[in-house]
């Protein structure tokens, strides 16, 4: 009799344990489900400031400004390689602009040109803090996925790592851009 | 130079009031209390009288002191015009930031406000004390003094975040009951930041907008150079930084001469609130 209890103990801490897990693995995919939903708010700011810049640009340098590639709206089904691919355009459309912008002075010193300035450096932060906190949350829940006892719960119920949203190159270079 | 030498000798006449009347008041009492002990206890109350007086003219030396030296050597370092608030922060203030340990009983004063390279400052001394009776005993247990500094800043603050030194039972802000907003805490890439501070923000991606890796290694340096417990808060726009220095400072003594006090005076503390400037980058880029 007393066997019977002790088992069925057993079966309902086990039981709680995986209930645990379970939900842990699925709080940390709506937390990194969430992340990615950051990147995508701060990448659409991104396209804003950087369409915006072009029109800035274009109104004083029309012709170099038709040379440059088109700049890529955001899609939602774009994997998260595919994501930090388009930022990669954006930041070498916006090195671009800044090296045309530094042939006309006039353009420099433009209100609307410095207030642009301003908010692409704030969206870039923001997208850097979007970019740190997805990258926080995929590294805790691959971990689950990957560590016992967690990793046979996920594989059962068919719990899959995210991939990392990489740095771009010249982000990695701490190109400081000087106006 | 002459100007500053007629406030000192002004000064003087203060401090001089106050030590004679001090004197007055000990000695008033002395001799009060050894009358007592022949039967007229009344003769003690005759102390009360000078104590009054010499309550005020203390009173009154430290805010001629203060208000003449506290601007002074502020203005001399800052090179700006300084406003001084004998009666520091309101309790509330500090209450409502969450920051500090709390207590029930709230000491503030020499709230300094001014304005560097577009950065505004207030600075101000403040004690927190819980103090307990049981009828029999009082127990008085400090839980912070020290300087408390609020700067503007160049990001946007919209929710709540604050960063306390590493505790092994937590230190979550707020309670159950209070209006403290909702936190959660929240874990950054570095390891040796987050084994020596807990941060507990509203919203994590303002956490991570606001404490980029370079500004996670200056209050880490920050914290190494100082000996003292330190505490930042982001809110309303403001951040907040609490050093438990364990003193309070600019206490002018009535025993020392002022000429003595002002060569003396020690501006560490102030150039050490303009380097803050400098080393949290405070000044919109």
């Amino acid at each position: 009799m007393e066997m019977i209890w002790i088992v069925i103990g057993i079966v309902v801490i086990v039981g709680f344990m995986i209930i645990n897990i379970y939900n842990q693995l699925v709080k940390y995919k709506i937390k990194v489900e969430e992340g990615a939903s950051g990147i995508d708010v701060a990448l659409v700011k991104r396209y804003d400031t950087i369409t915006n810049l072009v029109e800035c640009v274009k109104g004083y340098a029309k012709h170099e400004t038709e040379t440059l590639e088109k700049v890529i709206e955001l899609r939602n089904s774009m994997s998260m390689k595919e994501k930090s691919n388009l930022e990669n355009q954006y930041s070498e459309t916006q090195t671009k602009l800044f090296a045309i912008a530094e042939a006309y002075p006039d353009l420099k010193a433009s209100t609307n040109f410095e207030q642009l300035q301003k908010s692409i450096f704030d969206v870039e932060e923001h997208l850097q803090a979007a970019r740190r906190l997805y990258n926080s949350n995929v590294s805790i829940f691959n971990q689950k996925v990957e560590m016992f006892p967690s990793n046979l719960i996920a594989s059962i119920m068919k719990f899959s790592k995210f991939d990392f949203f990489e740095a771009n190159e010249n982000e990695k270079q701490n190109v400081n851009i000087q106006i | 130079m002459n100007n500053k030498r007629v406030i000192l000798e002004e000064l003087e006449g203060y401090r001089k009031e106050a030590l004679k009347w001090t004197t007055i008041t000990i000695v008033t009492f002395a001799i009060g209390a050894l009358l007592a002990i022949t039967g007229f206890f009344f003769l003690v109350l005759v102390g009360i009288i000078p104590a009054i007086i010499s309550g005020k003219k203390n009173k009154e030396f430290k805010m001629r002191y203060k208000n003449y030296f506290l601007a002074s050597q502020f203005e001399e370092v800052f090179e700006t015009p300084v406003n001084v608030d004998l009666s520091g922060y309101s309790e509330s203030k500090i209450k409502n930031s969450y920051l500090i340990p709390e207590g029930n009983r709230f000491y503030s004063d020499d709230l300094i406000s001014l304005e560097y390279k577009g950065v505004k400052i207030n600075r101000g001394d403040v004690t927190i004390q819980t103090v307990t009776s049981t009828g029999k005993t009082t127990t008085t247990v400090t839980n912070f003094q020290g300087q408390y500094m609020v700067f503007s800043f160049p990001k946007n603050i919209t929710e709540f975040m604050v960063i306390k030194e590493n505790a092994f039972f937590g230190n979550k802000p707020g309670g159950m009951f209070s209006n403290c907003p909702k936190t959660s805490k929240v874990e950054f890439e570095s390891i040796e930041f987050n084994k020596m501070f807990d941060v507990y923000a509203s919203n994590e991606h303002e956490a991570f907008y606001l404490l980029t890796p370079q500004f996670m290694q200056v209050i880490m340096d920050f914290r190494k150079k100082n000996s003292h417990e330190v505490y930042f808060g982001f809110m309303n726009n403001e951040f907040h930084v609490a050093v438990n220095t364990g003193k309070n400072l600019f206490e002018p003594s009535i025993l020392k001469s002022v000429t003595t006090s002002d060569s003396e005076f020690d501006k560490g503390h102030i150039y050490d609130l303009k380097d803050m400037i400098e080393q949290f980058r405070l000044m919109e880029e």
